[in-house]
């Protein structure tokens, strides 16, 4: 007999383990402080911290 | 200022995933329960997350919206709202122990940003859904409050993911990103 191979019946394990091997680089950006400011309401103040 | 807010309370702390997690509790204008989830992870991030205490079993908890039954013909706003004010209030309280404190989250997609027949552009091969709703609502809520001479507002938009990290903190830029990818390949 040959070997026993084990498959997950969980779909979700198996969609997981399927997306964990697709890699995606997700670039990440630092807002400039004028990029902050204006895509805020003027309304509000910010907190004092 | 920040405006009003729910009455929250610690209700403990665990480890999800191996990783410490705060428990907070609070009850909306409609008397719905809320838990708040405060992730502690490595370089003092914290990572800010929220559901419904109904949806706690489902695995979509962070991405349900409320039926419109429940939010009794209203667009559901000013409750929404204060449930942000809420969370902003928690963070604050963290912050105020320690500055060097950093705060991220991830936008969840809506069930609907979930349908690639509908959204195909946005959903990446990694499962992450690019520029959800709550990530732009979020991102537009924190830039309000969180002044950016002391916080810098870093954007990951294609993962939805977002981090305000404070200028105390000595987080480098690949570390964010490395980080967030860390993050969504074992958790999310």
């Amino acid at each position: 007999m040959g070997n026993i191979i084990k498959i997950s019946k969980n779909p979700k394990t198996t969609k997981k383990a399927f997306l964990s091997s697709k890699k995606v680089i997700h670039k990440a950006k630092v807002l400039t402080p004028s990029d902050v400011k204006e895509n805020r309401s003027m309304a509000y103040t910010y907190l004092n911290l | 200022m920040l405006g009003h807010c729910f009455n929250y309370k610690p209700v403990g702390k665990t480890t999800l995933n191996g990783i410490q997690t705060d428990l907070y509790s609070f009850k909306c204008t409609y008397n719905l329960a809320y838990v708040l989830e405060v992730e502690h992870h490595p370089d003092n991030i914290y990572i800010i997350k929220f559901f419904q205490k109904n949806h706690k079993d489902s695995s979509y908890r962070y991405s349900l919206l409320n039926k419109k039954s429940i939010r009794k013909g209203s667009s559901g706003a000013k409750n929404f709202l204060i449930i942000l004010n809420t969370i902003i209030k928690v963070v604050l309280e963290i912050y105020s122990k320690n500055k060097s404190s950093s705060f991220g989250f991830i936008g969840s997609p809506t069930k609907d940003e979930l349908n690639k027949k509908v959204n195909k552009a946005n959903i990446n091969i990694d499962g992450t859904v690019a520029q959800t709703k709550r990530f732009n609502t979020y991102g537009i809520y924190v830039k309000r409050y969180f002044s950016p001479e002391k916080f810098e507002h870093i954007e990951i938009s294609t993962s939805s993911s977002y981090l305000i990290k404070s200028k105390k903190s000595n987080l480098k830029l690949k570390s964010v990103e490395l980080f967030f990818q860390n993050y969504i390949e074992l958790y999310c």
